[in-house]
């Protein structure tokens, strides 16, 4: 498919520019928003180091990502089986691993859900926030001393 | 003692449920970044994120049912432009078949694309859009014209417009009724095409004849139907115009409200733990190969 150049006026980051491309497919949504499943990965110099999914069908709707080595040298996991089917990732290096993090305005408040990271096939563009059942990662682990 | 498997499962599930409820909770207060307005923090502008959030739902919810009259008013324009067309060439072939050259073998023939383009008049008027019936006024379940009706074709919806609110206060019309387009008084348009085929197989060419004048009104009636339509049309596209610049409008001031917070968030966060800060900026600079892929 041709990329398409598309722009967005977005709530958090105003108007920004996107190729069809760009865009990574939540096909089951993102739990809560299950009717969103277009995203676009944001980088933006004032929100250093944070990232964010910018939701392309709601504007008003991001979430803030960093990766979980920022606060965990050792994170891993094994991907379910499910998952990987789902997200059609042969290699490990085809994913990207990104954790959802909730900023509050008192830093030692703010946490990063370790349980449920969302994974994303660099090559399909295709992501899915996925459970590690069966493992101690919470989801709301302190950003700060953890 | 042993667990039935059933038990089992519904704890599973249960369990699955609760998770999911959870994550759900956590996801929403990511994205709404909800923590940063507590009432207590900036009351004026946690009160006007509020207050312009309702708005920016209440937009999106206007855009939702401009979307769908687009959709309504585009499929009712589209099939009354095929309408106005198959009426055009049932009034060409009566004239041709009532003429003086045509013997009554071609007007039983003709009689045959009579009965055809009276099928097709009826599936227009049976249109249906996302599950519903567009040309039966209000009542989009009732099937506007039976297929097999019996003695004549009758109209089985209401005479209301459908109308939705596109805007605070302003609402348009979404639809035309069969009754206006399919069976308005005197040009009952199913009907005088049953009789206009009856009338040329019974080589009765006055009573074929009475029945262009019918076609000749109902195309009127289709006419009236489409001006309607584009009316409707051109207030939606001009609503449409006027939610996006608001959009626009809102959610820069969301935006310039909610940041002031959230950077500053960001950045006490950023400070508050020389380990946690190098550890970010070591994050920062592994731009990773999705940026790489991305980019």
């Amino acid at each position: 498919m041709p990329a398409v150049d598309e722009t967005l006026q977005t709530a958090r980051f105003g108007k920004v520019a996107f190729k069809s491309t760009d865009v990574v497919g939540f096909d089951d949504g993102i739990p809560g928003f299950e009717h969103l499943k277009r995203f676009l990965l944001i980088e933006n110099s004032e929100f250093e180091p944070i990232k964010f999914f910018q939701a392309v069908d709601d504007p008003n709707i991001s979430f803030p990502l960093l990766p979980p080595q920022a606060v965990r040298s050792n994170y891993h996991f094994e991907l379910p089986t499910k998952e990987r089917r789902h997200l059609e990732l042969e290699k490990e290096e085809e994913a990207a691993v990104f954790c959802m993090v909730t900023i509050d305005e008192d830093p030692t408040k703010s946490t990063i859900n370790l349980f449920a990271p969302v994974v994303i096939n660099l090559l399909k563009r295709k992501a899915a926030q996925v459970i590690l059942f069966g493992t101690d990662y919470k989801v709301d682990s302190p950003l700060l001393n953890s | 003692m042993r667990i039935s498997d059933a038990l089992l499962f519904n704890d599973l599930t249960d369990n699955l449920d609760r998770i999911n409820r959870d994550l759900a909770r956590r996801n929403r207060e990511v994205a709404s970044g909800k923590r940063l307005h507590e009432p207590s923090q900036d009351p004026s502008a946690s009160a006007r994120v509020v207050r312009i959030r309702d708005e920016v739902a209440q937009i999106n919810q206007y855009e939702r049912n401009l979307q769908r009259s687009r959709v309504l008013l585009g499929s009712s324009d589209e099939a009354l432009n095929s309408l106005r067309n198959i009426l055009d060439s049932a009034v060409t072939r009566t004239s041709f078949a009532i003429s003086a050259i045509v013997d009554q073998g071609q007007r039983d023939i003709i009689a045959g694309e009579i009965d055809q383009i009276r099928e097709q008049v009826l599936r227009l008027a049976n249109t249906v859009v996302d599950g519903q019936f567009i040309f039966s006024g209000t009542q989009t379940d009732a099937q506007p014209f039976q297929v097999n009706p019996g003695p004549a074709f009758v109209y089985q919806g209401d005479t209301q417009r459908l109308q939705v609110e596109i805007a605070k206060g302003r609402q348009i019309e979404t639809s035309v009724t069969g009754d206006e387009v399919f069976a308005a008084a005197g040009t009952d348009l199913l009907n005088s095409l049953v009789t206009l085929a009856g009338a040329l197989r019974a080589g009765n060419l006055d009573a074929a004849q009475a029945q262009i004048t019918n076609l000749s009104d109902a195309g009127r009636d289709v006419d009236q139907a489409r001006v309607v339509i584009g009316q409707s049309l051109r207030s939606l596209e001009a609503t449409q115009a006027e939610h996006d610049r608001t959009l626009v409008a809102l959610t820069e001031e969301i935006s310039s409200l909610e940041d002031a917070d959230f950077v500053e968030a960001i950045s006490s966060l950023g400070s508050a733990e020389g380990r946690l800060q190098a550890a970010l900026q070591v994050a920062a600079r592994q731009r990773t190969s999705l940026f790489d892929l991305i980019g």
